[in-house]
């Protein structure tokens, strides 16, 4: 079984608006999203029991290498960067086609994402990268092994959780706890260095309608929260339910 | 006006609540807001959401938008669009809505937006970023309509008492759009936790519809 996995790089502290109100990904301190490493996880287990291998496909800044680079150390046998400057400000229609484009260079029978990215929480580019590859998906996944059918898949749900069978190949989203990713070792890491990282150009990727459909035009200061009130008394539980009400909960 | 419509999920209970609290952000730039529902229960819940501000809902009861996730209610969402012409379709956003925008938005490329708080109109929405701390103002382009996913609990549903007209909609037919080559859903779990304990006694406590299969399933 031959997977794709989804790497993004995200800022590590708290990251930093540029003049264009786009976040500052170049000379930061980031990382593979914490999130991409669930399905990294999931990926290399798969083909550790099933055979085959994991490429990781990120695009981004050069920096994104950085992702990459941790996934190979933890076992990725190749890497994928899509980076050019007119890429910056790419909106989900745009990452999912860069994705698409990239993902379909390479023989895979599953592509597997993070459930949303820790610094964007949109959530549908792994979706839509499965539109256009015409493909099917599975969303919030916590176990998938290889069935008859394809691969048996326990998706979560606000009430817990559904099974689907799913024919190969396919794109699924790995929630956050479903696996538990492990460190790279050092031998990982001083082998990563020797593994091959492809840069195809979006000339190469064939990319077409590349321009962002949105545009951040204001960015302002949230109102500060105010330092909380303490409710005690006789008046407590109406004073919570007022409360309550106020926040929409009940 | 701005034709706004909003896509209600439909769950086992009736519409799923955050349907409500679009239909209100959608009356606030249309006073004759559109709901599309969509699976087992669809024309039933247009009463409800009839007496939250829809105007007109798109029903249609087939199972299939339940056994297959985000594509053939995408499918049939994409004809309805390049039908009707809305400006703006509006997402809650929740795993399942968001398979729908997703799918949808590979098929008819428009402008996707994700987590808004507030809509200004069917090109200018508003979300937090960094933890709450900013707030970005965000114009969309593309191709009409825009696809907003809303945070939940952004807004108070409100009900106005309406009735919602219902135009019965066709289900997908061909086998694509039905999902043929979708991922299908072969079990409906309940929770997690009592799935498990269902698991290790054999049954005792699981009354849901889909008991034999679910058997069958954890033997297999």
């Amino acid at each position: 079984m031959n997977v794709v996995v989804c790497a993004k790089l995200v800022p590590t502290g708290t990251p930093t608006l540029g003049p264009d109100h786009l976040v500052v990904r170049s000379g930061t301190d980031a990382a593979l999203d914490p999130g991409d490493e669930y399905g990294l996880e999931l990926a290399l287990q798969l083909t550790e029991q099933h055979g085959g291998d994991v490429t990781v496909v990120s695009m981004g800044p050069d920096e994104a290498g950085q992702a990459i680079q941790r996934a190979l150390a933890m076992g990725a046998s190749r890497g994928v960067l899509v980076s050019d400057p007119s890429l910056r400000g790419a909106d989900a229609l745009v990452t999912a086609r860069v994705l698409a484009a990239a993902i379909g260079m390479y023989p895979f029978d599953l592509v597997v994402a993070g459930v949303e990215s820790t610094d964007g929480y949109t959530g549908t580019v792994p979706v839509t990268v499965a539109e256009i590859l015409g493909i099917a998906s599975v969303t919030a996944v916590r176990r998938l092994e290889p069935s008859d059918a394809g691969a048996r898949i326990e998706r979560m749900t606000e009430r817990g959780y559904d099974v689907y069978e799913c024919p190969l190949p396919a794109v699924v989203t790995v929630t956050a706890g479903s696996v538990e990713p492990r460190f790279p070792s050092l031998k990982g890491i001083m082998q990563a260095k020797q593994k091959p990282v492809d840069r195809p150009s979006l000339q190469d990727l064939g990319s077409r309608d590349l321009t962002a459909t949105q545009t951040v035009t204001a960015v302002t200061d949230a109102p500060t929260k105010s330092g909380g009130e303490v409710v005690q008394g006789d008046e407590a539980v109406g004073r919570i339910v007022e409360l309550l009400a106020e926040a929409k909960v009940i | 006006m701005a034709g706004a419509w909003v896509f209600a999920e439909i769950t086992r209970d009736g519409p799923h609540p955050a349907a409500f609290e679009l239909l209100a952000h959608a009356r606030s730039f249309d006073d004759d807001p559109t709901a599309i529902a969509l699976g087992q229960g669809a024309t039933e819940a247009a009463a409800e959401l009839g007496a939250h501000g829809a105007a007109t809902v798109y029903a249609c009861d087939d199972p299939v938008f339940a056994e297959h996730p985000g594509r053939p209610a995408a499918h049939v969402l994409a004809g309805l669009i390049e039908a009707e012409a809305p400006d703006v379709v509006l997402f809650a956003q929740t795993y399942d809505s968001r398979d729908v925008a997703g799918r949808l938005q590979g098929s008819i490329g428009s402008a996707l937006m994700g987590n808004a708080t507030s809509i200004a109109d069917p090109r200018h929405a508003r979300a937090e970023i960094f933890g709450g701390t900013k707030i970005v103002d965000v114009e969309l382009a593309g191709p009409a309509p825009t696809l907003i996913l809303l945070r939940p609990k952004s807004i108070a549903a409100e009900p106005t008492g309406g009735t919602a007209g219902v135009v019965p909609l066709e289900a997908p037919r061909t086998s694509g759009a039905r999902g043929s080559s979708s991922a299908t859903r072969s079990r409906r779990a309940g929770p997690g936790s009592r799935m498990r304990r269902w698991c290790w006694r054999g049954g005792a406590d699981w009354v849901g519809p889909t008991r034999s299969r679910c058997s069958t399933s954890l033997r297999a």
